[in-house]
């Protein structure tokens, strides 16, 4: 068979680099995803009613559809990871692992999209605990490692010898910009996530430093209450907040009540408006904090779609983050941080 | 050709009214801070009325020129206190306050001391007096939603299953309203179906409000207590109905009219569609006095507005 010279030596050159690089990274991905999900699989396995639950939390599913979809999970993870490891059926192992990948970025990102906590349970008993935006970046991590052990394996065997130039650049491209997207992704779930809503929240907490000199110079974890005034139409939401208001002030001692705040704001009414109400309401609802009537716009500006209640560190990083109803738990939560140790650093939800 | 007109011109036809409102007052808006979150209204016909505020934990009795007449409550459980003043009735010489979504129902004079209380069968969501002094409640109970009838003396008379209850918790959620003739009326949150009882118990009929829908479309909703999602209604089909000295049914439109707590369709008991007029402001409830005014509140502004009828037959 005959061939042409140049084009043949270049095309050549290609397949040459590609093999290389094939076999170089090829041996390195495999074992190294392969076991990553291996580990996560067993993981699964040993916490397996910690995992049937996380599925239920993140699907919403009855408990033996959720139970069916946990087990097809591990299953996934446990013979595609082995598959990948003793390099059998490499392909078909790195399209299921990658969809199941895909799969859980969207339950992630949607998640922080909505201001809901979902917990990790990624390796099971191995009691690794990653935040959301964290879990966020090792999906996207693996599935672009997915992507380009399917793209070299593929390659190795024939691909690059008859790739066109316009082929290439339509591949450098497309990575180009999926790279782009994955990054604008991670940056915004990160600016969303509850760890990072201390600084989304600044401008609002130096609105009430500014008028509550007490809530300014505490020390120590402070709460700042953000409610709309709609969501006092919704009677759990109005219970919810006095039992928490109550119970601060039945608990807490009067230097931790001082680091309480909260800022009130109504769509279409300014804070002029609206303070007369807020205060005959703090008044008429024995609220034992200060509370600010505050333009709809702040809350806007800082993603506040409905009622919310941050307790926050010293440094400003949030140790809790939660929209009411918060329930009986979480408000015991809420009064723990704010009355025990001066300032609890910030870790993963 | 003509014939056709002729048959036309002579076709009996139902006569409409045109409805126009005029202002005639309106009360503590934002400014003067009179009410911060009113929830319902009723009065007498001596034009004086009660104001509920779920937000100041109060009942208000204003006159008609809004001169302050008297005020009671605070936020508590104890006898005149309240957890979350909701909906409210006037009749003869006192009135019955349903704590939201509770059983405690409170009667109080007209002067706004305290008489008596009492436990209703199940969290109320609405109540009325009828002509003779009973109280019906649409009730949430243990058995489902329930229309209950109570004595002056508050001894349970009957339980009415309401025709169109389903079982699902959402769906059977009703308001009620009674006429002067005794004729009750009852109107789904998020199904068009109005039915109608009499005082004794007895289903008359049912109808559908003319141009709404015939029920809410529904969504799913997370919860963060469980990890199961619910379905539930998007939005309402009624807001707030209320019946005028004549018997006519007013009927506020919720999320899906044309202008969402503005619309208001006006019918005969029989359910023929007599009008429809278009508040000036978004309300969340409307009452029909004894002497024919339309009370509104507007919750945006924490406001009560008083209207007048200006009325044109069509």
């Amino acid at each position: 068979m005959r061939t042409r010279p140049l084009s043949g030596a270049r095309s050549g050159g290609i397949q040459r680099t590609f093999t290389v690089l094939a076999n170089l990274i090829v041996p390195l991905l495999t074992p190294g995803i392969g076991g990553l999900f291996l580990l996560s699989g067993l993981g699964k396995v040993l916490a397996l009613s910690a995992f049937r639950e996380t599925v239920r939390a993140l699907t919403g599913l009855s408990e033996p559809l959720g139970s069916l979809v946990a087990l097809t999970v591990i299953t996934m993870e446990l013979l595609c990871g082995t598959g990948l490891i003793i390099r059998r059926g490499v392909r078909i192992a790195s399209i299921l692992l990658a969809l199941l990948v895909s799969l859980f970025l969207v339950i992630l990102v949607s998640a922080v999209y909505e201001n809901r906590v979902l917990p990790c349970n990624c390796f099971g008993t191995l009691g690794v605990s990653l935040s959301m935006p964290a879990q966020i970046v090792l999906d996207f991590l693996l599935l672009n490692a997915l992507a380009l052990l399917l793209f070299l394996h593929r390659s190795k065997d024939r691909m690059p010898g008859r790739m066109r130039p316009l082929q290439t650049l339509s591949i450098v491209l497309t990575t180009t910009m999926l790279l782009y997207l994955e990054a604008e992704i991670v940056l915004a779930a990160w600016s969303r996530s509850p760890g990072a809503r201390g600084g989304t929240l600044s401008t609002l907490i130096s609105q009430v430093e500014a008028a509550c000199p007490r809530y300014r110079s505490g020390s120590g974890n402070r709460a700042l209450i953000l409610l709309r005034f709609e969501d006092f139409n919704c009677p759990p939401c109005h219970d919810d907040f006095l039992l928490l208001s109550d119970s601060l002030r039945a608990t807490l001692p009067a230097d931790a009540l001082g680091r309480v705040a909260g800022a009130v704001a109504a769509s279409g009414s300014s804070p002029d408006r609206l303070e007369p109400r807020v205060q005959l309401w703090k008044a008429a609802a024995r609220v034992a904090f200060p509370l600010l009537a505050v333009p709809d716009t702040l809350f806007s500006e800082a993603g506040i779609g409905r009622s919310t209640i941050a307790v926050l560190n010293s440094a400003g990083e949030t140790l809790f983050y939660g929209t009411l109803p918060i329930g009986p738990a979480s408000r015991g939560e809420v009064i723990s941080l704010l009355s025990g140790s001066p300032s609890r650093t910030a870790g993963p939800p | 050709m003509s014939l056709l007109l002729l048959f036309i011109f002579l076709l009996p036809q139902e006569t409409q009214r045109s409805l126009t409102l005029r202002e005639v007052a309106t009360y503590a808006g934002a400014d003067d801070a009179l009410f911060i979150a009113p929830e319902c209204i009723s009065g007498w016909s001596d034009g004086s009325f009660v104001v509920s505020d779920r937000m100041s934990y109060t009942l208000t009795r204003l006159n008609g020129s809004g001169k302050l007449l008297a005020r009671t409550g605070a936020r508590g459980t104890a006898s005149g206190e309240f957890r979350s003043p909701g909906p409210l009735d006037c009749f003869g010489d006192h009135l019955a306050i349903a704590d939201f979504a509770s059983t405690r129902i409170q009667i109080f004079g007209r002067d706004l001391t305290h008489r008596t209380t009492l436990l209703s069968g199940g969290a109320v969501v609405d109540l009325r007096y009828d002509p003779q002094g009973g109280l019906w409640v649409s009730a949430h109970t243990k058995a489902g939603k329930r229309l209950l009838k109570y004595d002056a003396e508050g001894t349970l008379r009957a339980s009415l299953t309401p025709r169109n209850i389903s079982g699902k918790p959402f769906h059977d959620v009703f308001l009620c309203s009674i006429s002067r003739s005794g004729e009750v009326f009852l109107a789904y949150l998020v199904r068009n179906v109005i039915e109608v009882w009499d005082t004794s118990g007895t289903f008359l009929r049912q109808f559908t409000v003319p141009g709404l829908p015939a029920r809410s479309p529904e969504r799913t909703m997370n919860r963060e207590d469980s990890p199961r999602s619910i379905r539930v209604p998007a939005g309402n089909i009624v807001q707030s109905i209320s019946v005028d000295p004549v018997g006519n049914l007013y009927v506020l439109a919720a999320d899906y009219a044309e202008n969402p707590g503005r619309d208001v369709t006006v019918l005969t008991p029989e359910g023929t569609l007599l009008s429809l007029f278009t508040l000036p402001a978004p309300a969340s409830h409307i009452w029909i006095s004894p002497l024919g005014h339309l009370f509104s509140i507007q919750r945006r502004d924490a406001s009560v507005a008083r209207y007048a009828f200006d009325k044109r037959e069509i």
